[in-house]
């Protein structure tokens, strides 16, 4: 075999995170694959029903593996402090393309892992919503869902940059056939555009990202995709001229952006959401934006230290633009799918705010903004997925006072809207509120190293995202769940027989569905510190990485560049 | 008095068996009509498979030959790892297309009651295979010609081979009058690059030692060498005769035109120019526009076929198109790989030279067979499963709900657009990222700007790869499922397979690639470089 098999974590002993072996994370990926073939394959043609419970339980080993993986790591932090679990585990390394620098390098970090147990949580959700949603040619729909759940867990553990892209790239081919093969009227043209934005977007980056291996090619001699390598070549000073940067940055954010979406490539995202089917819905905007935001996160920002900290207001004052933009249009919206879509663009500006805070606080608002938005988003689309069964209509001005007729859905809507709009004691509010902390404070000077480039300015602005958020959310849930009851003139009709028809409250499944998801946003709004211990530390390497004050500008010297970032 | 021996010996011959084979078996099957009865197409089968078989036999056996990189019959002929290689896609190729006859417009014609007309068939494209391998091992101008019509004429036969198909009588004519113009130029060019050096062989011309003056001569006979070889790579301007060429002529045809022809023709350019840049001092002025002036040929190329891919309807004109995007790659690729200051010496043997990324165009080509023979024979077996007596079955509109009716060629031809579109886990991406690296590794500005056109071209094929996809995935239809099980389908899926294998084992052709794309420079004692060197500078 031509597989060397890394060593795990030198400093920790490694013992208890080696026990599933190394082949943990090929596992991982490579589950959902074969289970999309046995889906295929094996789901009887008269009963194509059963297709979705063999995908619910084919994705549910990933879960189970997640979940192991996240218990690992609490273990060792429990036992040897957070410090211990930051860093790389589950290495899996294989060397693919020698010639060319392709490694198949795979690991697991603090922020990869809750980004997985976001991916492994939602998938199996998502699956079991499509249960009569879907209702033709069932076994094509699961088997693309387990394939995009393999690409979509392979983003988030792939450690080699190519490795990455070609996850990141091959999630719009399930994508794709997803909302173009099972979703509403317009279907086909959702699909195409979202696409050829986000297939425009990524051939930028792939350029961007393949220039700054054959730099590193240049300087060092050896052909690397390695995100290391790759972040100690960026991170070295001068070894990326300014302006080179600046196309860099610019263009692999072309990609991210669009995935994510930024502010004025989002054109993609409010049709797709509404054309997708509810299990696409779910996908794209609770995983699928995140890794737009992931790849900024762990590649762009890490490699472009100067350029970041040069252009972090521009992309700062575009999440603003973003943040009321997309409240303001989510305000006005009739079709309820289009509202959360755009409420989307609005809330992924705070991420990315977050980000390019520079602050530990702002970066770890982010990386919990990426999970937090994905549990609440994700549960508003399958509300409305279920409203929609019910009714057959998005229009907000058909339905009103829902909580008459099925008070449990109803009572799961507000729970997520509040959650949404950052209640206190719901996990957006963790999340917000640590972002435009992070933002508020960027800027200021720790000894001597000057964190970030924002500040007050641009926290304020999209403080007022805020308030917008609640408004239309709010809005929403007074026009819907709330107010007379009113329904849809050929569901209340009564039929030939005199009865009256039914629209029924939440079945067994759909709790089994919105229950986990409201769980999970309680347990991040109430008790998050274990996640964000667990997230400290590779945050705060990175916030430290990138305000490496060389780069920023002469004025300020590194006396101590050993400084600790521990708030 | 004895006698001059103007048989060549065993030695000479022994490097060139393929061809010698092959040129063996085009007799033979143009004869086997003579003595058997009109229609036996199974001698005719049987005859060609022996000469390819012993083709690919001879080409292995002189693998150890090649390697070193000899010049053979006084510099007419060449073999070296490039010629060889290029040799071996050539075969094997021939061996697909004349499988792809065999399991479709064979069959379709002995379904319609007419005959085959096999011999004839064969021996044309034996004949044609035999003159694209000796384009890729020449450096002589006039074997050079002999060798490219030699491929040509009987393309142009095989393009009007459908007699009663009006369609494809004028595609071929379009075809030899276009052909014939080109030849035209390129023997002017020729000739003027004979009159300029005073020899037909390229190892043996210096442009860099010009003067001014003749400056000019030497960029109109570099240009008339240009469009001729171009012509064969349906290079922007001289590609007209493409889309009515591919759409006219039955898929095999087709596929052997955008495929084969293409091969050696790229690799003759690529000897050409790799000749003509060796030796220079990359400040000259020469040096420098040849590259550009590749690059924008190269870049018109790919937005001429994007932009004439988009309105149509025909999914072989589409594909058509589609192959000239990829030509336009190639060419793209191609002037990194002559990029001034880089040729180095290389192959075992100081005699041989490449250029900084001569391993990728060869890497390209190896991919794009798959690619695009595979996108061709899917759309021929498709064809010939939908095929109504209304319709033809190679529109996009008969496409529609394909993935219900047809969910295995559906799932071929789906891996084939995104392979050519350059989609993750396909040779497609492989081969993208090998194009972006060459052309950063030229380290100029110029490959800068060919990213770009890459790059830009890339989105812009999607569009049309997806528009296919969308008809075969998106849209719904009534029509009754097709029966798949066919030869054709095998022959796809054989073809579909190494499309992710080769992505997977990226590093193992990657490294093949490497190892053959040395040029031989070696050149017979009496038209070494000095005497050259001496005519010229006096002139």
């Amino acid at each position: 075999m031509l597989h060397t098999l890394m060593p795990i974590l030198a400093q920790v002993d490694a013992a208890p995170l080696a026990t599933p072996g190394n082949w943990t994370i090929p596992l991982l990926v490579l589950i959902p694959v074969i289970g999309a073939l046995l889906t295929l394959v094996l789901t009887p043609k008269d009963n194509p029903k059963q297709a979705c419970i063999l995908a619910l339980i084919i994705s549910l080993a990933p879960l189970a593996i997640v979940i192991m993986m996240a218990a690992q790591f609490s273990r060792i932090a429990v036992a040897e402090g957070d410090v211990a679990v930051s860093g790389w585990h589950y290495q899996f390394a294989y060397n693919w393309i020698p010639a060319f620098g392709i490694k198949f390098l795979m690991g697991v970090d603090a922020i990869s892992l809750w980004l997985l147990v976001l991916t492994a949580v939602l998938t199996p959700i998502s699956i079991l919503a499509s249960y009569n949603y879907i209702k033709e040619r069932q076994p094509e729909f699961y088997a693309w869902m387990l394939i995009l759940h393999a690409a979509m867990l392979g983003v988030f553990c792939a450690r080699d940059i190519l490795v990455f892209y070609l996850f990141f790239e091959f999630t719009l081919i399930p994508m794709f056939f997803i909302i173009g093969i099972w979703g509403g009227a317009e279907r086909r043209k959702a699909a195409g555009k979202f696409f050829l934005f986000t297939f425009a977007g990524s051939v930028f980056t792939l350029v961007s990202l393949l220039y700054i291996s054959y730099l590193n090619f240049k300087a060092n001699g050896v052909m690397s995709f390695a995100m290391d390598d790759l972040y100690r070549f960026g991170q070295t000073p001068g070894a990326i001229s300014p302006h080179v940067q600046t196309l860099l940055f610019f263009g692999l954010l072309a990609g991210f952006a669009v995935k994510v979406p930024l502010f004025p490539v989002h054109t993609w995202l409010p049709l797709a959401h509404t054309e997708a089917p509810t299990a696409g819905s779910v996908i794209l905007a609770g995983v699928l934006l995140k890794l737009g935001t992931y790849g900024l996160l762990r590649f762009l920002v890490p490699v472009l230290p100067y350029a970041t900290q040069t252009y972090a207001p521009v992309i700062a004052t575009i999440c603003v633009i973003g943040i009321i933009y997309g409240a303001l249009v989510s305000w006005v919206q009739g079709d309820m799918k289009k509202l959360i879509a755009y409420s989307s663009v609005s809330h992924l500006g705070f991420c990315v705010l977050g980000l390019f805070a520079m602050t530990p606080e702002g970066v770890m608002g982010s990386v919990l903004y990426m999970i937090n938005h994905g549990l609440s988003t994700g549960a508003l689309f399958l509300i409305v997925g279920m409203i929609y069964e019910r009714y057959h209509t998005r229009d907000m001005d058909q339905l009103s006072g829902l909580v008459r007729r099925t008070p449990a859905l109803a009572f799961f809507a507000v729970f997520f809207v509040l959650s949404s709009i950052a209640l206190p004691g719901l996990n957006g509010f963790v999340s917000e509120f640590l972002v435009l902390l992070g933002t508020f404070v960027s800027g200021r000077t720790v000894d001597g190293v000057r964190m970030g480039t924002l500040g007050p300015a641009y926290a304020i602005p999209a403080a007022t995202g805020v308030i917008l958020g609640a408004v239309y959310l709010l809005y929403w849930t007074g026009r819907v769940v709330f107010g007379p009851l009113k329904e849809p003139v050929h569901e209340t009709a009564d039929d030939d027989h005199g009865h009256h028809h039914h629209v029924p409250d939440l079945s067994g499944r759909e709790w089994a569905v919105l229950l986990p998801v409201a769980v999970l946003v309680l347990i991040m709004g109430v008790y998050p510190i274990k996640v964000m211990n667990s997230l400290r530390a590779p945050i705060d390497g990175l916030v430290k990485s990138v305000n490496q004050p060389p780069m920023l500008d002469t004025g300020m010297k590194t006396a101590d560049a050993s400084v600790t970032l521990k708030e | 008095m004895e006698m001059p021996n103007l048989l060549p010996s065993y030695q000479q011959i022994e490097p060139f068996l393929p061809e010698v084979a092959l040129i063996a078996a085009t007799l033979a099957v143009l004869l086997i009509p003579v003595f058997s009865p009109r229609k036996n197409i199974l001698a005719v089968a049987i005859t060609t498979t022996v000469g390819l078989a012993v083709a690919l036999i001879g080409l292995i056996y002189t693998r150890s030959l090649a390697m070193t990189g000899h010049t053979y019959f006084g510099g007419m002929l060449v073999l070296d790892p490039f010629a060889w290689f290029v040799k071996l896609l050539l075969i094997i190729f021939t061996g697909l297309v004349m499988a792809l006859w065999f399991v479709d417009s064979h069959r379709r014609m002995v379904s319609r009651g007419q005959s085959g007309d096999a011999p004839e068939f064969f021996t044309l494209l034996l004949a044609a295979t035999t003159g694209m391998m000796l384009m890729t091992g020449t450096t002589n101008l006039l074997m050079m010609f002999l060798a490219l019509e030699m491929s040509s004429l009987p393309s142009y036969v095989l393009a009007g081979f459908r007699k009663t198909h009006r369609p494809g009588a004028e595609a071929a004519l379009k075809y030899v009058l276009f052909g014939a113009a080109s030849s035209a130029i390129m023997l002017y060019g020729m000739s003027l690059l004979f009159g300029l050096f005073g020899t037909l062989d390229l190892a043996a011309m210096h442009p860099h030692n010009l003067m001014d003056a003749n400056r000019i001569v030497l960029v109109v006979g570099v240009v008339g060498l240009l469009v001729g070889i171009g012509f064969k790579i349906a290079m922007v301007p001289v590609h007209f005769w493409c889309p009515d060429v591919f759409e006219g002529t039955s898929i095999d045809i087709t596929t052997w035109l955008s495929v084969a022809s293409k091969a050696a023709g790229l690799a003759l350019l690529m000897r050409v120019l790799t000749l003509l840049m060796h030796g220079g001092d990359s400040g000259d002025a020469w040096m420098r526009w040849l590259p550009i002036a590749l690059l924008i040929l190269g870049g018109i190329t790919c937005f001429w076929g994007n932009l004439g891919a988009y309105p149509q309807q025909n999914i072989k004109r589409l594909l058509a198109f589609s192959s000239i995007v990829h030509s336009g790659y190639m060419l793209v690729a191609l002037a990194a790989v002559i990029m001034p200051g880089e040729i180095v010496d290389g192959g075992e043997t100081a005699q041989m030279i490449k250029g900084p990324a001569a391993d990728a165009l060869l890497f390209y080509l190896f991919m794009y067979v798959f690619m695009n023979a595979g996108a061709f024979m899917t759309a021929a077996a498709i064809a010939q499963r939908i095929a109504t007596p209304t319709s033809s079955g190679e529109r996009l509109d008969d496409y529609a709900g394909l993935a219900r009716r047809a969910p295995i060629l559906a799932g071929a031809m789906l891996l084939f657009c995104l392979s050519l579109t350059g989609m993750p886990l396909t040779i497609g991406f492989a081969t993208k990222i090998k194009l972006f690296s060459v052309l950063y590794n030229t380290g100029q500005g110029i490959g800068w700007i060919g990213v770009g056109v890459v790059g830009i071209n890339t989105v812009m094929g999607a569009f049309y790869y997806f528009r296919i996809i969308k008809q075969m995935y998106l849209v719904q239809t009534d029509l009754p499922r097709v029966i798949e099980i066919a030869p054709a389908t095998v022959l796809s899926l054989v073809l579909a397979v190494p499309n992710v294998a080769f992505f997977l084992g990226y590093n193992w052709i990657d490294e093949v690639a490497h190892r053959h794309c040395a040029i031989s420079l070696s050149l017979p004692a009496e038209q070494l470089p000095q005497s050259a060197q001496a005519d010229v500078s006096h002139r």
